[in-house]
């Protein structure tokens, strides 16, 4: 994907007549999109064991007077989302000196938007699906992290650019939740993050992964720019879009991420680093927290995925 | 109006030709320029000139402020490689400092259009919200203290650069997560700063809390944090931490010094009573014992052999006092040669204790390669169930004088019969030394005539009289002693001497050519300074020595003799003469007094009070007028009262006598009157 991708401004009504990377769709395919969100949203309100609990805290981290108790509240009506949300405040990541029993304390070490992301990987049944892509948890939490390292240097909110890296890619999950075999296939054929894996996505399911994810959490009323920035994240700059911080510190996350973890070729790592330093990241700051990124990165992969 | 007559209506306006890409140029709303590959202006339209002034051949950066030239120049070089072409925006300002979008996009191949759009409203407020941040950025990065940020959770997300100093890490970032906890923070205090942490992401404010860190090249440094939740909801904290250690040093050392003695390193009297009162406190009174240790004869170690022998001694000494006690006892010196132990549960040996403290101190030392034996007197108190500090230690010490009195190198127990003539004891001493540490406004000195035949005023006795707000007027022979013990003699002659000589000079200046005979006590004469301190006050007053004598007592110097002939030959030498005061009541060997330089005997009034009825007396005073006429010493009658007195010393051949009978002491402003000085001035 490119490195300054353009967000729309409003949501899901402008998501549909925004321009794409992919080609463009006549009247008939839309159509075929159409039916298929309306699948996708109805088969995912069917995934969760307790999606009233895992919505309920979608909400109420939202809600400005929300403290961490009632936040804990809500979620220790889902044992799963509980599970998870104290498996990820114990990890070494976010607490390395002493251990965690309380979900409000928890809350509070995780932060309310990473609660959000979890939950809304509880939603989506991402955290207990028997099939995932490759690699899905591993890529979202060094996307999260490398992200969120990044996110003051765009002016991004720290905590909600962490959320928006661990949900950026949570559209590949559903698909592959819907059709494991179609997605397989897929990742057999193309290669993540080229606009050929985009084109086979559309061709397979009749969109993006990107829009995929921004049109069912424009359906749970994810914040705005949350949707938008996922939604737009594997589109290619446009002249008459402006660049939301939050949109510029996911693209450098994905490219610190490719740079550090992924061992890409010389030539793909060249580019990366040019793309960076583009941004105003400087070259020995990156290779600070490049390092520390894929040791950290193992211990939150390991928490988020439950290994 | 349907869409259709709409559509009619417009194409009824279509005329001419279809206006040229140039016109459409020309008339774009927005600056718009077109640059070759060098980001040269080569064609511009005419808002790109009425707005920004733009002009042809010149560098498109020169239309921007240059803190985005680096990011253009970068974004031509990126669009010229790419074979794609693209387009690229960038938020600029335009040189007269107004935001806006700069759009540059490749066309045709080595050119660009560059539009320039003002970016109103939304940038405006991003504009100041990045206003703000930096604000922010640019409080934190001079803040004079470090600070550490965590957006939500324990994670620290912001450093500044000052945290990275105190922390001594080349970089903040290295710093973010829990960089600054794992790799800097002593193990032994990360329970704290995670609890503190804790503490603050709950919601509360904690701190200082003292932490100890390593930084990366081995240096210990000393920090306090201070630890406050940022106000969300959700957690996080914003944590300042200050290098305290160099102020930690210092307020330890202060605090030693302020509790400490320097020389031995024991706790001072400072210290000592606080523990008196905690043990007072602890409840351990019943159980608890104070022994007051001074030593015997300390003056005399630093007389002889200097002051740093007594340093060394006092050093010593402390070492056995800790030797003698546990862990749980206390020893404190108070000043000087005073030592004071505590004994919080050892009132029932503190007897032992005491004696052992007395033994230990009666063994030999070793001062410089000089075996030296000192002896210490003890006062023994019990605490009981007394709640003053200041009390007890009073009690200790009138203990400690009571054992002194006794004969010295013993412990003796405090007995509260003897309590109210100590107590006075110990009043008149703290006052004696108040008044000398303020200049000796209560102490006078007064002047006996000495007279010869003629009743004429050959000589002036210097006498110290000290007449104090409380006690009235308290006798020498009260407050010399006291003096003496106390290590106030070389004070309170210094001072008599001073005030006398002054007296002195006005007198001879107006005329007068007697002498002026002064006191020492035992132990200004065994200063070994006494000679050169009283040589340096007459050169300062500009006094012959011949005008001065020397008073000093029997017992005095017959103590050491040999070392008493130095000293007198010393102050003779200086031309200084030297008197025998009380002749008669100590000694009175006159073969003794042959081998001194000495110059007057002084005839003790005792002897003097019965001259005139009792027979022996009489032989007395016979027998050493003759003698001293055979030694060529000059002899004085002290305390003279009566003419038959007067007389009877006349006949003895007496030739100077100094009592009531002549005059009282006088004031110095009586003194011209009894010198006739006033008369001669006339």
């Amino acid at each position: 994907m490119g490195l300054q991708p353009p967000t729309s401004a409003t949501p899901v009504e402008d998501l549909e007549s925004a321009d794409s990377a992919v080609d463009t769709v006549d009247l008939a395919e839309d159509s075929r999109r159409s039916v298929m969100v309306d699948a996708l949203v109805e088969a995912m309100e069917s995934l969760p064991a307790n999606p009233t609990a895992a919505m309920q805290v979608m909400w109420l981290a939202d809600g400005a007077k929300t403290d961490a108790n009632a936040l804990a509240n809500a979620i220790e009506l889902d044992p799963g989302l509980t599970a998870r949300v104290l498996r990820l405040a114990n990890s070494a990541f976010y607490s390395p000196y002493g251990s965690v029993s309380s979900v409000s304390r928890a809350v509070v070490n995780v932060g309310f938007s990473t609660v959000k992301a979890l939950a809304t990987a509880a939603l989506t049944g991402l955290d207990t699906a028997p099939e995932l892509p490759v690699d899905f948890w591993e890529h979202a939490a060094k996307v999260a992290h490398a992200a969120s390292q990044v996110a003051r240097h765009f002016g991004a909110p720290g905590k909600d650019t962490f959320a928006l890296g661990l949900l950026h890619d949570v559209g590949e999950g559903l698909l592959c939740t819907i059709d494991t075999a179609s997605w397989r296939n897929i990742e057999a054929t193309t290669t993540p993050m080229t606009n050929e894996r985009l084109a086979a996505e559309v061709s397979a399911f009749g969109m993006t992964h990107a829009e995929v994810a921004g049109r069912v959490l424009d359906a749970w009323k994810l914040p705005r720019e949350l949707v938008r920035t996922i939604y737009d994240h594997h589109r290619a700059p446009s002249s008459d879009r402006e660049m939301t911080p939050l949109a510029l510190a996911l693209a450098a996350g994905e490219s610190i991420a490719e740079l550090y973890c992924d061992e890409p070729d010389p030539a793909r790592a060249s580019k990366l680093r040019f793309d960076l330093e583009r941004s105003g990241l400087a070259a020995d700051f990156l290779d600070r927290i490049g390092p520390r990124l894929v040791i950290e990165t193992a211990t939150l992969t390991e928490a988020l995925a439950g290994e | 109006m349907t869409s259709k007559s709409m559509t009619s209506d417009l194409a009824a306006h279509v005329d001419g030709a279809v206006p040229t890409a140039t016109d459409a140029f020309e008339t774009a709303p927005w600056p718009v320029a077109v640059c070759d590959s060098l980001l040269r202006v080569r064609r511009v339209n005419a808002e790109m000139t009425r707005r920004l002034g733009a002009v042809e051949d010149a560098p498109l950066t020169d239309l921007l402020t240059s803190d985005s030239h680096d990011e253009v120049a970068l974004s031509a070089t990126r669009l010229l490689a790419d074979p794609h072409g693209g387009e690229i925006e960038i938020l600029i300002r335009t040189a007269a400092g107004w935001p806006a979008q700069l759009h540059l996009a490749k066309c045709g191949d080595g050119w660009f259009s560059a539009w320039i759009r003002p970016a109103f409203e939304d940038a405006r407020q991003t504009e100041m919200l990045r206003s703000h941040a930096e604000r922010f950025e640019a409080l934190c990065a001079n803040a004079p203290v470090g600070i550490l940020f965590a957006e939500s959770g324990m994670r620290v997300d912001y450093v500044n650069d000052h945290c990275a100093l105190v922390f001594g890490a080349p970089n903040p970032d290295e710093l973010w997560g829990f960089g600054w906890l794992e790799s800097l923070v002593d193990a032994t205090d990360l329970d704290a700063a995670t609890a503190a942490i804790d503490q603050a992401v709950s919601g509360e404010t904690v701190g200082p809390v003292e932490l100890r860190l390593t930084q990366p090249n081995g240096t210990q440094r000393l920090i306090d944090a201070r630890f406050a939740p940022i106000g969300s909801i959700d957690g996080g904290f914003v944590a300042t931490v200050e290098d305290v250690t160099e102020a930690r040093q210092l307020s330890t050392r202060l605090e030693v010094q302020a509790n400490h003695d320097a020389l031995t390193g024991l706790p001072n009297r400072r210290a000592m009573v606080a523990a008196i009162d905690g043990m007072i406190d602890g409840g351990f009174g019943p159980t608890g014992a104070l022994v007051f240790v001074d030593l015997d004869n300390f003056k005399d170690v630093n007389d002889t052999l200097g002051h740093d022998a007594g340093d060394d001694l006092l050093i010593q000494v402390a070492h056995r006092m800790s030797a003698c006690l546990r862990d749980c006892d206390m020893v404190a010196r108070f000043g000087g040669d005073e030592f004071v132990v505590m004994l919080p549960l050892n009132a029932i040996t503190v007897g032992d204790v005491a004696d052992r403290l007395v033994q230990s101190i009666g063994a030999p030392f070793d001062l410089g390669g000089r075996e030296t034996t000192v002896t210490a007197s003890a006062g023994i108190v019990l605490v009981g169930e007394s709640v003053d500090a200041e009390e007890l230690l009073r009690h200790a010490d009138i203990a400690m004088y009571q054992a002194k009195r006794a004969g010295k190198n013993r412990a003796t127990s405090f007995n509260p019969a003897a309590r109210v003539e100590d107590e006075r004891r110990l009043s008149l001493t703290t006052a004696l030394r108040r008044t000398l540490s303020t200049g000796g406004a209560d102490l006078h000195v007064r002047y006996q005539p000495i007279c010869d035949g003629d009743e004429r005023t050959v000589g002036l006795e210097a006498l110290v009289r000290w007449n104090d707000p409380d006690f009235g007027a308290i006798s020498p022979s009260e407050f010399v002693p006291l003096a003496e013990v106390s290590g106030m003699a070389d004070a309170l002659g210094l001072f008599a001497r001073e005030q006398a000589f002054a007296d002195l000079r006005g007198w001879l200046d107006s005329g007068w050519d007697g002498y002026l005979s002064i006191n020492l006590s035992a132990r200004e004469f065994a200063n070994p300074s006494l000679v050169d301190t009283l040589v340096e006050q007459l050169d300062r007053f500009g006094i012959a020595p011949e005008s001065i004598v020397i008073e000093l007592t029997e017992t005095m110097v017959m103590g050491d003799v040999e070392e008493s002939r130095t000293v007198l030959s010393a102050i003779a030498s200086r031309g200084m003469r030297v008197a025998i005061d009380d002749f008669g009541t100590g000694y009175s060997s006159l073969a003794y007094l042959k081998r001194f330089p000495v110059s007057v005997v002084k005839v003790d009034r005792e002897f003097v009070s019965g001259i005139d009825s009792d027979e022996e007396d009489r032989a007395i005073v016979e027998t050493v007028v003759a003698l001293a006429q055979a030694l060529d010493l000059t002899v004085i009658a002290e305390g003279v009262e009566t003419i038959s007195q007067r007389d009877v010393l006349t006949e003895l051949g007496v030739p100077l006598m100094q009592g009531w009978l002549f005059s009282k002491a006088l004031t110095r402003e009586a003194v011209p009157a009894r010198l006739g000085l006033l008369a001669r001035a006339q």
